[in-house]
Formats: structure tokens, sequence, C-alpha cells
């Protein structure tokens, strides 16, 4: 993203860091992309009720949500009787918690590492070199 | 010994607590077997007219490595879980006596170091009511605890 002859460094740092920004923000988007049918199917696979109807093995879900300043992996599960199965007899029958404890920590391994290789790569692609040193100086 | 247990111990030895709950209402999650709080597994939850007692259920979730410490030299391996602090009381008496409980647990727990393991508030759930307990009031405090294996 090479500087322009019209803008000064500051104005250049700053597009700079905003479409870094907006890489980033488009890379962790991918990462909920990518976990959000993994948690359904895990929540699938454990639940601990045995199905009757398959009502609520049906209806749970995991779906991303963009928003102005980040991104959310909404899971739970749509069924009438959700809250029960979630909250009755101390949580006999929870699914949303254990999905909770078990992919929190995988997604935020997984965005940490992806902001650290962001963070790693802007440092690299910051205009050293010939373009550097061309650059006018700062009003 | 798990680790509600060893919260367990904690809360059974804290006599404020005790002007709230009974000792003997004081469970782990494992202490209630099949049915939960009922009159079959934990009678004494229940006053000779059927009418249920203050108590407590105190429940770990499952364990998940945040490799914030690992260490091949000694096997260390930095965990977190979330444990539940359930609190219930009869439906027609209401939440003052869990609010007391529950602030009560806060003090005992919150950012507390208990077996080399750290206790941090992270979620209160307020005024529900159980539908499979004839509508008793119940709320939750969640904790996240941080420690290491092994």
């Amino acid at each position: 993203m090479p500087i322009t002859q019209s803008e000064s460094i500051e104005e250049y740092i700053t597009r700079y860091l905003i479409y870094r920004r907006d890489l980033i923000q488009k890379q962790i988007l991918q990462i909920a992309q990518d976990f959000a049918p993994q948690i359904q199917q895990w929540m699938v696979d454990n639940h601990v009720w045995a199905n009757q109807t398959y009502d609520a093995e049906s209806k749970l879900y995991a779906e991303v949500e963009e928003l102005a300043n980040g991104v959310a992996i909404n899971f739970g599960g749509r069924s009438n009787h959700q809250k029960y199965l979630e909250f009755s007899m101390s949580g006999r029958f929870m699914i949303v918690g254990p999905a909770l404890d078990f992919w929190s920590i995988q997604i935020y391994n997984t965005v940490s590492d992806a902001l650290t290789n962001a963070s790693v790569t802007t440092i690299e692609a910051l205009p050293y070199g010939s373009t550097y040193r061309n650059l006018p100086k700062s009003t | 010994m798990s680790f509600s247990d060893n919260v367990k111990t904690i809360f059974q030895a804290d006599s404020t607590l005790l002007t709230y709950v009974q000792s003997v209402n004081i469970f782990t999650y494992n202490d209630t077997k099949r049915t939960g709080i009922s009159l079959k597994d934990t009678p004494t939850t229940y006053s000779s007219t059927g009418i249920l007692q203050p108590c407590i259920v105190i429940k770990d979730r499952s364990q998940t490595p945040d490799d914030k410490i690992v260490s091949s030299y000694n096997q260390t391996r930095s965990t977190r879980h979330t444990l539940e602090v359930w609190f219930y009381n009869s439906g027609d008496i209401g939440y003052d006596v869990i609010e007391n409980m529950r602030k009560r647990v806060y003090v005992l727990l919150a950012e507390q170091k208990i077996n080399n393991s750290l206790c941090r508030l992270i979620n209160n759930i307020l005024s529900q009511r159980d539908p499979a307990m004839a509508q008793a009031a119940w709320e939750r405090s969640d904790y996240v605890i941080y420690t290491f294996e092994p």
C-alpha cells in the first residue's frame, strides 16, 4: 500500500491503520464463520438429554453476527423448553454453558494467534526502505 | 477431592453463611445424585410440611486448558473452569435469603486464592424460578477458576 505524493505521513499512517483494522476485522469474521458450524455440531453431539421428539436438538443454533465494532457468535437453542433444559435441576441438561466453556478458549486462542500474526505482518509491512525515505516531510 | 468439595468445606465453615443456610443443605453437584434437590435425594432440604428450605448446590463445569502457562519440564499446564453456585429457596418466600447467601458467597470466593486457584465472579443470574421444583426461587453465581495442572 504505497504512500501517495499528496498525503502526509500522518495521513498515510492513519489510512494504513484503518486498512489493517479492516483486514483484521475480516479475518476475525472468517474465524467466527469457521467456528459457528462447529459449535452447532458440537452441541448436537454432546447434549446430555435423550431425544424424545428431536425438537430441542434440531433447534440448536450458532450464528455469526457482524457488529459495528466487532463480531459475535450467538449460540443456543430455540426450542420452547431450552430454558428448562439449561437451568432446571441445577442445570442437569445444560448445553450452552458447556459449549461456552469448550469453545471460548479455542476462539480466544485462534483470534489471539491471528492478531499476533497480523501485528508481525504490520511491522514487516511498514514502509521502510526507499518508499519510506521518499516520504514527504510532515508539515 | 474436586474443587467444589473444597468450596463446600469453606462454605460449611463460615458462621455468617450458616445463619442463612444449614450446613447440611450445602451440596456439591455430586451430592445431589440423579434427581437433584428433591425429597428423595436431599430430604434435609425440605421441612416436615414439605416446604423447600434455603440450600446451595456447588457445581464444577468442564476444565479447559487456556495455555497461559505451559511447561514440559514439570508438566504444568494452566486451565480454567466455571464454578456454578446455585442458591435455592421456597418459591413462596422469595429472594431475600438467596440474596444474602449470594453476597456472602461473593465475600468468600471473589478474588480469593483457594488451593492455588484464583476465583473471579463472571456472572450472576438473578430472580429465576424452577418449574421442575414447584416454582422454587433460585439464583446462580458463576465464578471462573484459574488454576493449573497437575
